[in-house]
């Protein structure tokens, strides 16, 4: 469900996505576990979303560049741009008000 | 699935535990309508109640949402999302026909969206309906109970469940008196209705989704035998007098093992009527011609702790917070127009999951969110719901829907059950559900009286020390604690049980 993606591979990735949600994650963080399924759920309310994600600790650099320090971290994508950013737990209502709000 | 399910009749028989069913495994009991049900549907060997007891079990059901990390016995919030709600301006009426006392108040809400609402008085925690009725003076409260579970040697009350368990029993004698034949009793009353709504009422070109709530076989023990002075078939033997209600306490030096048998026997046999009067309505769906384009959902809330060991842990009626087997395991039963009979299905399942398998088969489960409807006439779609629709099981499709089931008193008690083991967890050691409750609706002093889990007397919030681990293919009904022999067993279950929980807060 979720497209892993590198410091190698994410800008180029980005630009090519029309509507997408990342998640930066930590490998040990049961936060990030419980956001991706919120993630999923929230896909299944918007199917046409690509969901992405992004180890914090191995690619530093996106991460950064994202701002993306906490764990877990979103970032919504729209037309191949960042369009908005949000740390921490968020329910699925809260999730689709977020991307909705991300215009 | 090729057939089309046009309706659905879920019905939710209070306090039916699983093990007095012949269909799971019972020798004794005669349930011959439960067991032909099952054995030409869907029989489902391991279904649980997450949150405890009869009120957020139905927030639950309604819901397909877990309450054990939310709250517990408390009305039901405009956050909340209901079957009802979802149905609401949609092509599908709905009713409810009950007497569930504890969801009767329209104010509680668990009445709300129905499109007809039938709710049939009198029934156990309804004190109030019938109060001002005079008792016939040949009819004694002590007379149906023993009297050495009321009364010391000195001829006193013992003490305030005393008197709460005499005042119980009037109460619901006031009603009994008046009622001539078994088709008077709870249940028969409540399938009439429900029949009645079925052939008279509904509005016949339309589909259905009628929600049967009885009460029965929940206490007060009164089946047949006891109005027509025969023995209890489960107890021939029996010289006392009728138990028809007894204190909530623990059991021991209040209640002999005999009077927890004969309660039980009694139990038993009410579970026979309710067997016959539900095995009428279903054969009046068949009559009516329903039968191939209705699903019918059979479950309960819970079972009932009656007596030591396995029985109930050494308590009478939920007087504690204690999510054993005997309380938690509930049966659950359905006929699928278009699935064959036959199959008894492994996979653990719970109450959230019954909305989203009655949204699937009206053709609603995959309308998520909320639409804003022509003219500000919005309706809701099950986004929030956490359960998984169980058709996909039933259609072999998926061989379960989750790896584990959990169980348990809201602020007092978790439990995880897998295949191999449960363990359970008491979180209430040092404070009351009402403290956990004021902590999270910080100047609300919601339902002073009612956010607790019961409403008697004798109940308490006691809670053991240690947390326990059984080995459920061994110890189903969990009597031989083994957590100090497996603490690095014990360690990993409530791990994942904690993280659960914590994902269900977030889900």
């Amino acid at each position: 469900m979720f497209e892993e993606l590198s410091d190698a591979t994410f800008d180029g990735r980005i630009a090519e996505v029309k509507a997408g949600a990342c998640i930066f994650y930590k490998q040990l963080c049961p936060h990030c576990k419980n956001m991706e399924k919120v993630l999923e759920k929230f896909s299944r309310l918007q199917p046409e979303v690509t969901l992405l994600s992004v180890d914090i600790e191995q690619n530093p650099v996106s991460a950064g560049v994202c701002g993306a320090e906490r764990a877990p971290t979103i970032i919504v994508i729209r037309d191949g741009k960042v369009a908005g950013r949000k740390a921490g737990l968020m329910n699925p209502r809260e999730m689709a008000q977020f991307f909705d709000s991300c215009r | 699935m090729a057939q089309k399910i046009k309706n659905v009749v879920f019905i939710m028989l209070d306090t039916l535990q699983f093990n007095y069913l012949g269909c799971y495994g019972n020798k004794t009991v005669k349930t011959p309508n439960f067991d032909r049900f099952a054995r030409n549907g869907v029989l489902f060997e391991n279904a649980y109640s997450e949150g405890l007891p009869t009120v957020p079990v139905r927030r639950a059901t309604m819901t397909g949402r877990y309450t054990l990390p939310f709250a517990g016995w408390q009305a039901l919030s405009s956050e909340d999302t209901t079957l009802s709600d979802i149905l609401w301006g949609r092509d599908v009426q709905t009713a409810l026909v009950y007497d569930t006392p504890p969801m009767r108040l329209p104010k509680y809400g668990y009445s709300r969206g129905f499109d007809y609402v039938k709710f049939c008085p009198g029934h156990e925690l309804d004190h109030t309906t019938f109060a001002g009725r005079e008792l016939d003076p040949s009819m004694k409260p002590i007379d149906y109970t023993s009297y050495s579970m009321a009364y010391n040697e000195k001829g006193e009350l013992i003490d305030d469940s005393s008197t709460a368990l005499l005042e119980e029993i009037e109460c619901f004698l006031k009603i009994r008196q008046e009622w001539r034949s078994e088709e008077d009793n709870f249940v028969s009353v409540v399938a009439r209705e429900a029949d009645r709504w079925l052939r008279d009422i509904r509005d016949k070109k339309r589909p259905f989704m009628l929600w049967v709530d009885s009460f029965d076989p929940h206490e007060p023990w009164d089946p047949p035998s006891i109005w027509k002075k025969e023995p209890c078939p489960y107890d021939p033997e029996w010289k006392g007098n009728p138990i028809l209600l007894a204190p909530w306490t623990p059991v021991e030096g209040r209640i002999t093992d005999e009077e927890c048998a004969h309660i039980r026997a009694l139990y038993a046999e009410n579970i026979e009527l309710v067997d016959k009067k539900i095995g009428k309505l279903l054969d009046s769906i068949r009559d009516q011609g329903l039968w191939d384009e209705t699903m019918i959902i059979i479950t309960s809330d819970h079972g009932q702790p009656m007596g030591k060991g396995e029985h109930g842990h050494g308590i009478m009626r939920k007087c504690r917070p204690w999510p054993y087997e005997e309380l938690v395991h509930v049966p659950l039963m359905m006929h699928i127009p278009g699935v064959e009979g036959g199959k008894r299905i492994k996979g653990f399942v719970q109450n959230v999951d019954i909305a989203p398998t009655i949204l699937e088969a009206l053709g609603y489960l995959d309308d998520l969110g909320a639409q804003g409807g022509a003219f500000g006439f919005p309706v809701f779609g099950a986004m929030d719901m956490q359960g998984h629709s169980l058709l996909p099981m039933v259609r072999g499709e998926v061989e379960k829907v989750r790896d584990f089931a959990i169980a348990g008193y809201f602020g007092m008690s978790w439990s995880i059950i897998t295949e191999d083991y449960t363990y359970i967890h008491w979180l209430l050691k040092n404070s009351t559900q009402n403290d956990v409750v004021k902590a999270r609706h910080a100047g609300h002093d919601i339902m002073e009286d009612e956010a607790i889990w019961t409403c008697t007397v004798g109940a308490r919030q006691d809670v053991p020390d240690e947390d326990e681990l059984y080995d459920r293919r061994k110890d189903q009904f969990q009597l031989n604690n083994i957590i100090k022999e497996q603490p690095e067993k014990a360690g990993e279950l409530l791990k994942q049980l904690k993280l659960y929980i914590g994902e269900l807060k977030t889900l």
